[in-house]
């Protein structure tokens, strides 16, 4: 073995100037290559130029920006759109501002408030263009792409947090399905009869219930956003987050019914669900196309709304995806045309059908045709549904820094570091001032407004 | 002479020397490797069931089958339950792949260290455990070792591996030939020329490797910008031919100050030029330095993920180390691509590593390192 | 000879050009730019993110303004005075481990440096797996060892104490450690994995020893030295200069240190790896602060060449030449 291997180092070795001067020509030649492509690139013919900025997540998002691209340019003859490919549009966004080499038209999705700066107002357009018409999208997604104000992009898809349930396991547990009109006792119910052990080992084979760590910070939402609506003062700590988040530590810690944080990080939360391993689970539209795939039946519902004092509170998460014009685009009116048609009702609706958002326009959203589609799940309703009560998260432009210095007090009270964890009131009452901090911070450092 | 062993002793140690040293390098390397073992382990699984409880370093698939079909189950757990006719061990599984969720299976205890031929299985609806009247015969979960080898496949095929690989290939050619070439010139001029100002540059070089390349990657990009070699390969291998791999020139400078002068004179003596001395005489002399060099270099450009991130901007011009992240998507990491996808990634610096392993230690060997 | 004299000194800088060139493009320019921006207020991410002039307060902001900015330095300069001497010692151990004819060294030797060449996303994704209190391999093992010593047994708890003291807990009643997750913990065991990547010195130290002369140990042991002796007689002086670069190289890298904290912690638990660098690269991109950013890296730069002079210095104390040059 030692000696084959010997053999064939001898030969590798042997082979290496070939192979050095070999490759190093061939490298030449590929950047040559590549340099000329681009300097074609830059002058297609066309008389404008749109710089469009759009993620690599999936191969089926790349498709899904390819598709835009092609499309408008089969639309618009003297336009080109230029896509710009990246894995980490937002590193590569901040570089590119920092730069000065801005793209004309960005894909954004949450977190898109760090450069709101950078990007263009658009209330004058959209009063002067009778087709584009704030009704024509879900308010709460509306509302999530303004920043103090000014309307800074256009929606394409509102991603909600939903739960996804096992039939199969919910009949096997001889239980009913969860109603829209469920409240976190039904859901906290539901989960203790779906939890098992089956080999009597201690340690739980099937959970009933996993929210995970993204789904934590909506619950601090369920009395509204954590500030008020200018961003000036911190309400983080409220009775009702607080009765919340104690009900949350109660269901991993107390009943045991949901996988720790751990647990679920390193099984990976969608691949428990989809063996069979979890009853109920919350994600966002973004799990359906892996979901299609598994055997057993399933469908979503809403989350929960939660019984505190007499009243019903209910939030979930909002992600948007949008598309905004940068401040300095050379093309500010076809920049704002191709948003628009990307944002438009033809190009939502096919990315809608083709399981690629889930729709933020409201037209595509209530059609027939997305509702049933004929495809799981049935009851599709549940994701527009939400969108009325949906809340993104942190939508501040320093929702990195929030997010930060959220991290450890919220990791304190979910998993617990050196053998302890803190308790509900004692975490928000942590984050209260931090986040006061931070509001003031930067209040004081943008003292004037756009 | 003290010291002195006697001819048994030493035959033995002999024997026994070459007996320790392997089995403190196995154990040594065993420990390095195992998590590498698992990444190959993990590349190998299916989706999903790969992360099943505890550690499994067998891509196990588990099927369970009553003759006509044969179903993939995953395996809960056992243990010993009052079964039919005594203790029996219980064993629960779940289907995987169709409707048909739980099925307890009963294993008669002992039949474990037994062929297990047939397992009796039933149906688990929530009636009476203990009647035995339902019990499906001659079904039975067999345990085999089943590598998805299409993984790589798939997971290369996602990435757009050869494209990429392309592109990497040209990128790390052309940044290490040029580090190579490049750092030694200067190195040479460095360490084979009186000027003034000399050692104050040299120590200007080193202190460049000092700054935080955080702060200095926004001014080099504004400098691309101008040259308009964004969405090129340029950037990210340009730099290389200007020696900025200072590292790279130390390692120059220090093996050409081991090397006697008097090969310099009797180049001159035969004509050469200072130019001509450092192409026919330094540089192949330099060769193991060029080997140490070159081997970082490679892995560096190899893996660099910033660079490539920020400069490129097709999807033709990606790089490996951009297309990695293919798998580790926004929302869910897909372990077994991403596993699979980074392996078959690695293999060339292994490749390269292995089979210039002795040039290489030689060529840190001869650079001295000695200041 | 003047006259040969000033034409060896245009031709050294004529074959240095290529060098002041790149220098000047790629280091010096961006230098003076992050030298000038250190002074002032500057946030590309806004519509009229012109510079601002703010002359020292960058600076004042450091040391007054900026909490984060003493316990990120207190976390670089902890994991710099553990991680330096743990590489150098590992380094060298594995070198001599590696420094011997078996048949197969070439497999071992890439065995041990495989690591290096491992890279990406993968790598970082891996080693949370491993660390992980409740999932990961390193503690699924060590539970299998205290279930077999017995959790109650002082053997456990004599295993347990050590590991916990370096590694933090992974629960309050818990014999396991914490890993990452522990406040405790979390920077000693991204410096245990930095030992992982023990290859890249390995290779420069076992080229060192392999450049000893082995007449030097021959004659030794016809005068009768010992093993032990001959190390510290032989291995460490003759070995001197190669320690002193690992040494160099590593208070140069060990200091700028952060794509770790970046990738597998984000700078947590509670900021227990917040490297210093960590810190500036968030004010750089994802805060925007620019200027503050390019003042915390010239403040650090200052402390490495401070440093590195610092060994420099010293090195004629320690540093063995077999001959001085020329």
């Amino acid at each position: 073995m030692i000696r084959r291997l010997e053999k064939i180092r001898r030969t590798v070795s042997a082979m290496g100037p070939v192979l050095f001067y070999g490759l190093l020509a061939a490298g030449f030649v590929l950047a040559g290559y590549q340099v000329w492509r681009t300097a074609r690139a830059e002058a297609p013919g066309r008389a404008i130029t749109l710089d469009f900025l759009w993620p690599t997540y999936t191969p089926q998002k790349v498709r899904y920006g390819e598709y835009l691209a092609q499309r408008y340019m089969e639309e618009h003859p003297d336009v080109y759109v230029n896509l710009i490919l990246t894995p980490d549009p937002y590193r590569k966004l901040q570089v590119m501002i920092a730069g000065r080499t801005t793209p004309d038209v960005v894909w954004m999705g949450v977190g898109w408030q760090q450069f709101a700066d950078a990007f263009l107002t658009l209330d004058e357009r959209v009063a002067a263009d009778p087709e584009v018409r704030a009704e024509n999208y879900f308010p709460r997604l509306w509302e999530s792409v303004q920043w103090r104000g000014n309307l800074l992009a256009l929606p394409s898809s509102g991603q909600v947090g939903v739960i996804y349930y096992n039939k199969d396991l919910f009949d096997e547990a001889g239980l009913e399905y969860p109603a829209d009109d469920w409240t976190w006792d039904d859901m906290q119910r539901m989960a203790r009869a779906l939890t098992r052990d089956f080999d009597g080992d201690g340690a739980v084979d099937q959970y009933g219930l996993q929210l995970g760590q993204v789904y934590l910070v909506p619950f601090l939402l369920y009395d509204g956003q954590i500030a008020d609506p200018e961003w000036r003062s911190a309400r983080v700590d409220t009775p009702v987050s607080r009765a919340l988040l104690d009900r949350y530590q109660a269901l991993i810690y107390e009943d045991k019914v949901m996988p720790t944080p751990t647990t679920s990080q390193e099984l990976g939360m969608l691949p428990m669900f989809e063996a069979g391993r979890v009853a109920m689970h919350a994600a966002s539209g973004y799990a359906i196309e892996s979901f299609r795939k598994v055997q057993f039946d399933w469908d979503v519902v809403r989350f929960p709304a939660f019984e505190f004092e007499g009243q019903r509170y209910q939030a979930t998460g909002l992600w948007e995806e949008e598309f905004s014009i940068l401040w300095d685009t050379d093309a500010p009116d076809a920049a704002w045309d191709f948003a628009r048609w990307c944002a438009g009702h033809e190009m939502v609706r096919w990315a809608a059908l083709n399981g690629h958002i889930v729709p933020g326009r409201v037209e595509v959203a209530l059609s027939d045709e997305y509702l049933h589609s004929g495809r799981r799940p049935a009851h599709m309703r549940s994701f527009t549904d939400s969108l009325a009560f949906a809340v993104p998260i942190y939508p501040h432009p320093w929702l990195k820094r929030i997010g930060i210095e959220f991290e450890p007090v919220l990791e304190r009270y979910h998993v617990g570091t050196e053998g302890r964890r803190s308790t509900a009131a004692e975490a928000l009452a942590e984050l209260q001032p931090i986040l006061q901090k931070i509001l003031d911070e930067y209040n004081s450092e943008h003292n004037e407004t756009r | 002479m003290t010291g002195h062993v006697t001819k048994p002793g030493r035959a033995l140690r002999r024997l026994l020397a070459p007996l320790a040293a392997h089995a403190i390098l196995i154990a040594a390397t065993a420990v390095m490797l195992l998590p590498l073992a698992w990444m190959v382990s993990t590349s190998l699984k299916q989706s999903g069931i790969g992360l099943s409880r505890g550690i499994e370093w067998l891509p196990w698939r588990d099927a369970w089958t009553n003759g006509k079909e044969t179903v993939d189950v995953m395996v809960l757990g056992a243990r010993v339950a009052p079964g039919d006719g005594g203790e029996a061990v219980e064993v629960g599984i779940k289907s995987l792949a169709s409707r048909r969720r739980f099925t307890t299976v009963y294993v008669p205890e002992g039949a474990f260290e037994a062929e297990i031929e047939a397992w009796r299985i039933r149906p688990l609806t929530g009636e009476d455990e203990t009647a035995e009247a339902r019990w499906a015969p001659f079904a039975s979960v067999r345990r085999r070792v089943a590598p998805e080898w299409g993984n790589y496949r798939e997971a290369l095929e996602k990435m757009r591996f050869w494209v990429c690989l392309a592109n990497t290939l040209a990128i790390t050619f052309l940044g290490t030939a040029g580090t190579i070439l490049s750092c030694s010139l200067v190195a040479y001029g460095f360490a084979r020329f009186r000027f003034p100002g000399n050692n104050v540059l040299f120590l200007v070089l080193l202190s460049s490797m000092m700054l935080p390349s955080v702060v200095t990657m926004i001014p080099v990009y504004l400098l691309f910008r101008e040259l308009h070699w964004i969405d090129t390969l340029l950037p990210l291998f340009a730099p290389a031919w200007f020696s900025v791999n200072a590292f790279a020139v130390f390692l120059f400078r220090q093996y050409y100050m081991t090397l006697p002068f008097d090969l310099d004179d009797a180049a001159q003596i035969d004509g050469c030029s200072a130019l001509g001395t450092y192409w026919r005489v330094l540089l192949p002399l330099s060769r193991p330095v060029m080997a140490t060099v070159g081997i970082f270099c490679f892995t560096h450009y190899w893996l660099d993920f910033m660079g490539p991130l920020i400069y490129l901007n097709t999807s033709e011009k990606f790089t490996l180390a951009l297309g990695l992240y293919t798998f580790k998507g926004a929302y869910t990491t897909q372990w077994h691509y991403l596993m699979a996808a980074t392996l078959a990634v690695s293999l060339p610096c292994i490749v390269l590593f292995f089979a210039g392993q002795r040039f290489f230690v030689r060529g840190v060997v001869m650079s001295g390192l000695k200041a | 000879m003047s006259k040969k004299r000033v034409r060896e000194a245009a031709s050294g800088y004529l074959f240095i050009a290529p060098w002041v060139a790149g220098f000047t493009l790629f280091t010096l320019g961006p230098m003076a730019a992050s030298a000038i921006l250190s002074f002032c207020r500057y946030d590309p991410s806004a519509v009229h993110g012109t510079l601002e002039w703010v002359g020292l307060a960058n600076y004042a902001r450091m040391f007054t303004g900026d909490p984060l900015f003493w316990k990120s330095l207190s976390v670089t300069l902890r994991y710099s005075l553990i991680s330096i001497p743990l590489q150098l010692s590992g380094g060298l151990a594995l070198a001599l481990l590696l420094n011997r004819h078996v048949r197969g060294i070439a497999l071992y030797r890439t065995a041990f440096y495989l690591p290096m060449v491992l890279g990406g996303v993968a790598i970082s994704l891996l080693w949370l797996w491993l660390f992980s209190p409740s999932q990961g391999l390193i503690n699924i093992g060590l539970a299998k060892i205290f279930d077999f010593l017995g959790q109650d047994s002082a053997c456990a708890h004599l295993l347990a104490w050590p590991l916990q003291a370096v590694f933090g807990k992974a629960d309050a009643d818990s014999l396991l450690p914490g890993w990452i997750s522990s406040e405790r913990g979390a920077l000693n065991s991204l410096i245990l994995m930095s030992c992982w990547t023990l290859g890249g010195s390995m290779i420069v130290n076992l080229a060192g020893l392999q450049a000893i002369p082995k007449t030097y140990y021959e004659a030794a042991e016809i005068d009768g030295a010992g093993r032990w002796t001959r190390f510290w007689r032989i291995t460490i002086p003759l070995l001197s200069p190669t320690i002193f670069f690992n040494l160099v190289m590593g208070v140069i890298g060990s200091f700028q240190v952060f794509t770790q904290g970046l990738i597998m912690t984000a700078g947590g638990p509670n900021n227990s790896t917040c490297f210093y660098v960590l810190n500036t690269y968030r004010n750089a991109f994802e805060f925007f602060r620019m200027g503050y950013a390019s003042a915390l890296a010239w403040f650090l730069f200052v402390i490495i060449l401070s440093l590195t002079l610092l060994v420099v210095r010293s090195s004629s104390l320690w540093v063995f030449y077999e001959a001085q040059r020329r």
